[in-house]
This record gives C-alpha cells, sequence and structure tokens, in this order.
C-alpha cells in the first residue's frame, strides 16, 4: 500500500474539504517522505485517526483509552453548530487515495452528525471502494464486510500497528508484558503468512481425532476372537469324532457279543421261546424310540419359532412400530447416506448445482447427512420388518403343534418304558434259570448290553456336543465373513487415521521450522538496523536484537547479557523501530515492503544523533515515511537532513484559525528551512 | 497457489507422497473455508487418498 492522497471533509479540526497529497518516490528510492507539522491539538492525531477511520471504520485509537467512547467526536463541531441552526445534520467525510501491485484504490468513508437536545449524536453513514480488478475493469462496492476483507489483504488490521503508530507509543514493543509477547508473535505470524498451515493443522487434528474415534469403535480384537475359537471349535470337532469312532467300534463289538450270547440262549428249548419274545420285545422298543428320536428333532427345529411364543407380546409392538415407521416413509429413507456423501465429495448437488464449502446449503447437507441413516442399518431395519411380519398370525398354529408333539412324546416314552419292563421282566427270568449255564450266558449278555447301552449313551453325548459346535463353528463363519468385510475397512481406516496424525506432525513441524528460521532471520536484520539507529553511547551499549522462545523481545549488551531493562525511552523507541523494519523487510522476502511508516511523533524522545540516523535510514529503509510532529521536535537540522537526503517531498503546515478549526497548508519543501527554528533536544 | 504454499510443501518433499497430497488439500481448502468446512472435505479427501494408494499397491 502507498498513500496517494487523503481528503478530509468536515472532520475533526478540518472544516470544509481539506486534502494531504503523500510523497510516494519510486519504492525505496525518490522522494517518498511527507513531513506535516502542526503544534500540539491542531490536527496531527486527528489525520491519524482520519486515516484509521477511513481504512478500518475505527471511531477509537489506542491512545484513546483513557477517553470515553461517547465523548468522542468525529464530525467538526463548529460546521455542527452551524448547520444544526438551519436544523441540518453534518457529513464528515474521509477519502484516503491508494496503490497496492500499482492497483489504484480510493476508499471513502462519512459519518453523519446532528444535534439532539444539545447532545451531538454521531451515525455511520456509508462507505464505498472504487478500484481497479487485475484485467483493469473499473469496480465499486459498498458492501462494508467487502470492503474489510479487501482492505485486510493489503494491510491485515493486525499488523498495522507496526506500519501506522505513534511514535512515543511504538516502544511499548521493548517493554516485557504478555501483551508485548502477543503483539511480537501476532507480527510474526502474520508475516509469515500462515493462516491457513496454522487452520490446516488444527483441521487436521479435528479429523485426527474424529477418524481415531471412529476406528476406537470398530477396533474391538472381535475378529482374532472369532478366528481363535473357530481354531479351537475345529480341533475339539476332530478329537470327538476321533473318539466317536471309537465308541463305534465297542458298540458294534458289544452289538456281536450279544447276539452270540442270545444265539446261545435260544438253543435251549425252554429258555428259547422266552428270547424270542425278548428279542420282538427289542425291537418294538428300538421303534418306539425310533419314533421319539425323530420327533424330538422336529421339535429341536421348531425350537426358534416356538421361542417366539415367550416375546409374543415384544414381537408385536416392535413390528407395529417398525410398521408405522414404514408406513409414515421414514424408511427406507429418500435419500441414502452414501448419496449425500457422493454430493459432497463432488461438491456438486444432482440438479448440477455447485456445493460450497462454508455456504448454507454446504451446511444443510451436513446436517442431512449427520441425520441420515447408515445403508447397513437400513436394510437390517427391512430385514427384521419382513420377518415380523411372516410371524404374524402364527402364533397359534405354533401353540397347537406344540400341544400336540409333547403329547405324542410322553405317550411314546410311555410306550417305551413298558416295553423295557417287560425285557427286564424277561432277562430276570432267564438269569434266575436254575441251570448255571443259562444263568451265566444271561450275565455275559446283560453286560455286553451294558457296554452297548453306555456307548450308545456316549455316543448321543458326543453327537449333542458336535452338534451344538458345528453350530457355533457355522454361526461364527458367518460372523468370520461379517468381519473380515469389517477389517479391510478398519485396516482402511487405521490408515487414514495415521495418515491425518502424520500429515498434521508434518505441518506442525514445518511451522515449528518456519517461526525458528524468521526468528533468526528478524533478530539479525533488527540487530543490524539498530546498530544502524543507535548513537555512539547505545552502539557501545547494545549489540543484539533477539526474539525470546516465548516471543519476547529483548537487547542483548556486546557480552550476550540482557540488557533491555537498562536502556532509556529513546533507546527503546530505536530498537522498536529497528524491529518493525525488519519485519517489513522479512514481509518483503529482503526488499523495500510496499506499505507507509505513518508514524505520529516520531522524534519526541529521541537524542538528536538517533533523529540524525532515523532520517538517514528510514526513507531507503521504508516505501513511504509520513511524519506527523511538532515544532518542537522536527526543526531546522533535521529539515536540513531530509533535505539532504533527497527524500523529503512534501510538506504541509496545520494553521490554527479563530474558530478553533484548522487548516492544512501544502508549504514548498525548500521554504521549510526559513520557517522552522532550532530545536532543543533532550532525551 | 500461494507463494507460501510452495513453500510448504516445499519443505514436506521427503514426506510420503500421501501426506504431500493431503498437506496440499488441506492447504488449499484452509484459503478460502472455515475450519469445520475443512474437517468435512478432508474426511472425503482423506479415504480418497487410501483408496488410491490401496489401489496402485
Amino acid at each position: 500500500m502507498i498513500l496517494r492522497r487523503i481528503v478530509v471533509e468536515n472532520f475533526r479540526q478540518f472544516r470544509g474539504e481539506q486534502s494531504i497529497a503523500f510523497a510516494h518516490g519510486v519504492l525505496g528510492d525518490g522522494q517518498n517522505v511527507t513531513v506535516v507539522l502542526g503544534e500540539n491539538g491542531r490536527g496531527k492525531t486527528g489525520l491519524f485517526r482520519a486515516l484509521m477511520f477511513c481504512l478500518y471504520g475505527d471511531q477509537v485509537l489506542a491512545q484513546d483509552e483513557d477517553t470515553k467512547k461517547e465523548e468522542l467526536r468525529l464530525v467538526n463541531s463548529i460546521a455542527l453548530a452551524d448547520a444544526s441552526g438551519e436544523g441540518a445534520p453534518v457529513r464528515a467525510r474521509v477519502r484516503v487515495d491508494f496503490t497496492h501491485n500499482g492497483i489504484p484504490f480510493e476508499l471513502e468513508r462519512e459519518v453523519k452528525g446532528y444535534l439532539q437536545a444539545g447532545r451531538q449524536i454521531e451515525q455511520l453513514e456509508r462507505v464505498e471502494l472504487r478500484y481497479q480488478d487485475n484485467g483493469g475493469n473499473a469496480k465499486k462496492t459498498d458492501i462494508p464486510t467487502d470492503i474489510a476483507r479487501i482492505i485486510n489483504k493489503i494491510l491485515d488490521k493486525r499488523v498495522r500497528e507496526y506500519f501506522l503508530f505513534d511514535g512515543e507509543k511504538i516502544e511499548d514493543l521493548t517493554k516485557a508484558s504478555a501483551a508485548q509477547r502477543l503483539a511480537v508473535a501476532k507480527g510474526i505470524r502474520c508475516l509469515l503468512d500462515i493462516d491457513d498451515l496454522e487452520r490446516s493443522i488444527s483441521a487436521l487434528s479435528r479429523l485426527t481425532d474424529f477418524l481415531g474415534k471412529e476406528y476406537s469403535k470398530v477396533s474391538t480384537g472381535e475378529y482374532a476372537q472369532t478366528i481363535n475359537r473357530l481354531n479351537e471349535i475345529q480341533n475339539n470337532l476332530e478329537s470327538l469324532n476321533t473318539h466317536l469312532d471309537e465308541i463305534d467300534s465297542e458298540i458294534v463289538l458289544g452289538e456281536d457279543e450279544i447276539r452270540h450270547y442270545t444265539a446261545e440262549q435260544a438253543k435251549d428249548s425252554e429258555a428259547g421261546s422266552l428270547v424270542a419274545e425278548r428279542q420282538r420285545m427289542d425291537e418294538q422298543r428300538a421303534n418306539l424310540e425310533k419314533e421319539a428320536g425323530e420327533l424330538l428333532v422336529q421339535m429341536k427345529e421348531r425350537v426358534g419359532p416356538l421361542a417366539v411364543l415367550l416375546a409374543e407380546e415384544m414381537v408385536e409392538d416392535v413390528y407395529q412400530t417398525l410398521d408405522d415407521k414404514r408406513q409414515r416413509g421414514e424408511f427406507p429413507a429418500k435419500l441414502r447416506k452414501d448419496l449425500i456423501e457422493s454430493i459432497l465429495e463432488q461438491r456438486e448437488c444432482i440438479c448440477r448445482r455447485p456445493i460450497v464449502p462454508g455456504s448454507s446449503a454446504f451446511d444443510a447437507i451436513i446436517e442431512w447427512k449427520n441425520h441420515a441413516v447408515d445403508e447397513a442399518v437400513e436394510d437390517s431395519a427391512m430385514n427384521l420388518w419382513r420377518v415380523l411380519s411372516g410371524l404374524q398370525g402364527r402364533f397359534e398354529d405354533l401353540r397347537m403343534f406344540l400341544e400336540t408333539t409333547v403329547q405324542k412324546y410322553s405317550n411314546l416314552r410311555n410306550a417305551i418304558e413298558t416295553a423295557h419292563q417287560n425285557i427286564e421282566s424277561i432277562s430276570e427270568q432267564l438269569g434266575s434259570d436254575p441251570r448255571a449255564d443259562n444263568s451265566k450266558l444271561e450275565s455275559l449278555r446283560k453286560a455286553a448290553e451294558a457296554r452297548v447301552i453306555d456307548g450308545k449313551a456316549e455316543r448321543l453325548k458326543i453327537e449333542d456336543e458336535i452338534r451344538d459346535l458345528e453350530l457355533e463353528q457355522s454361526t461364527l463363519k458367518a460372523k468370520r465373513a461379517q468381519l473380515e468385510k469389517k477389517e479391510i475397512e478398519k485396516t482402511e481406516l487405521a490408515e487414514r487415521v495415521a495418515l491425518s496424525a502424520h500429515t498434521q506432525e508434518a505441518l506442525a513441524a514445518v511451522k515449528s521450522e518456519f517461526t525458528a528460521e524468521i526468528k533468526t532471520q528478524l533478530a539479525n536484520d533488527a540487530s543490524a538496523i539498530l546498530q544502524s539507529l543507535l548513537d555512539a553511547e547505545g552502539r557501545r551499549m547494545l549489540r543484539r536484537i533477539v526474539v525470546e522462545d516465548n516471543y519476547s523481545l529483548q537487547v542483548h549488551d556486546p557480552w550476550g547479557k540482557p540488557f533491555l531493562a537498562n536502556i532509556s525511552a529513546g533507546q527503546r523507541q530505536v530498537a522498536s523501530i529497528a524491529f518493525i523494519l525488519a519485519l517489513a523487510r522479512a514481509a518483503a522476502g529482503g526488499d523495500v515492503l510496499e506499505m507507509p511508516l505513518f508514524m505520529d511523533t516520531p522524534f519526541g524522545k529521541l537524542s538528536w544523533q538517533h533523529r540524525e540516523n532515523l532520517i538517514n535510514v528510514i526513507p531507503a529503509a521504508a516505501a513511504q515515511w509520513i511524519l506527523l510532529a511538532t515544532d518542537t521536535e522536527l526543526g531546522r537540522r533535521e529539515a536540513q537532513l531530509l533535505m539532504r537526503g533527497g527524500s523529503w517531498g512534501g510538506f504541509y503546515v496545520l494553521r490554527g484559525l479563530p474558530d478553533g478549526c484548522t487548516r492544512i497548508e501544502e508549504v514548498d519543501v525548500d521554504e521549510a528551512l526559513t520557517m522552522l527554528g532550532e530545536v532543543e533536544v533532550t532525551e | 497457489m500461494k507463494d507460501v504454499h510452495s513453500q510448504i510443501l516445499s519443505k514436506l518433499e521427503d514426506q510420503p507422497v500421501e501426506i504431500r497430497r493431503l498437506a496440499s488439500k488441506a492447504l488449499e481448502l484452509s484459503a478460502d473455508n472455515s475450519e469445520s468446512a475443512v474437517v468435512e472435505a478432508l474426511k472425503n479427501w482423506v479415504r480418497e487418498i487410501v483408496k488410491s494408494k490401496a489401489q496402485a499397491s
């Protein structure tokens, strides 16, 4: 930004329209110094205020901290008193013409003042910015937020105090305080232009946190547990099947023995009929048991649906709830979550309109996505509705089946028991045969039969165990398939978490590197500038400006010891200016930054040598230097120096008028020496 | 691309290509969007980058 002209109309002390054209020279060369001379109270700070008001809409300055806001007046009170006599308001206006990167800008801001019951009331009226775009087309806007955005891009509001400042206040930059540290840190951040980097780091931190939470939801170790259990089941099944084969061999041997002893018993004519009867009864019992077994299988098959009878009421409630939601159209949803995600990803609506992040449409879609139900959840809900719908009306059938089957099974068990008792009775008769051979045969037969029965019972038990394990295996295999799908997603999610976290760390490392580099560069530049600004005594005492880790500024003595606490107010001011010039140089990449140094009361606390050094150094170090000085700080000697340097291009004097207002008078620079006196300098 | 973005990305030259891609996207989005909008958009980008890495390998 290079200031070309400021026009003030009925603003503060300046009645009517008056203006100052600033010397702007060529960047870093030529006549780029403008001096505005005025006694205290004539309007030097009023001009500074006009600039701040026009650029940023500020009605209050930092130095107004002791003044109540309602006591500050921008509209010229004499003009207002005259106009109020005629019953009209007065408009105060400031216009600033400037260029930035060669493009001309005209910014104009107005405030309206009127008297009401003897009180001066002020209202902001209008702001307008006229400029040329990159294509050379004339543009105009009166939208305050657009104007603020454009001006902030040119000279960020946060760093303006480094370029537009009160000379006596600037020494605060080198006073040890939290505010000072914040100011330096802020200056460095703005200088680095790392707002995007900081926002990226912060956004990646939030993303890592979000993805980490998503990952912890799916990462329960369930997949590993399922695989282990499946392996365990497989081993158990193999061992049980081996055992089953052994039992089968035992049963076969036992049955062979039974057949052998039965055949031996049948050879006896008396016992023959009893053995035949027992065999018949045995076959009958076997058939009954087979029938009972089949009935049991049927009952087991229906256990699932039959269990629903236990929760009949709950099933009906759930079905009703789901059916109501389905009828209301809540699911299946008209728009699926994956479609919303696709719209967000492509940043384009289905009607082909673009969706811009940060727009209200974008935010609405995000909200929509947050309420949308996952495809899997919706599919599960629909499946549940279908199953429950099929169960409706089947409760009575199930109840009938259960009652008749239980009755039939009970009858079969009774018949089996009767057959068993008959067999036992025949066996007793055969066992109590007084003939020793027959009695021994029956005893051997019974032992073989007992082994077969035990074997069969053991077999049934193992078969049950195998059935349970196979059922669990089948369930776990289905679960493994699902988990495998999730596992792939989980692996991908874990990669996303890692990528987000590593990118965040990488960018944070870049930020630290940038900050360290800029701190060193600033310290080196500021130290070199400080040496050129200090007087002989200062150069002896002060060697280097250092930017501490906590962003405070320190000045070291020749032995590298902190010396800031011992330096004078003038040396503080010079050190602060050295730091600002270093900031400007760093911001311009080592060149002269296209920014004005607008200094109110520049020399108040400085020694003659410091003034001389500032006048020699600043015109070449800054693109433009505007001095608002009193005749007690800028005298003939300072003017001679400015003239000798060839950079003094504009001279204005603020003249007091009888009515208390101020008139801005342009004076030829060559006439300055004749009107300026000697200045007594004390520091 | 803003000059400062190129400077940042040049300091990431030793990083894997996925980190460079995500960092570049984050910076590009951060230039014109609020932090929340950047987070939302990055959710898609991080998924996209991981997917294309998986497809490439």
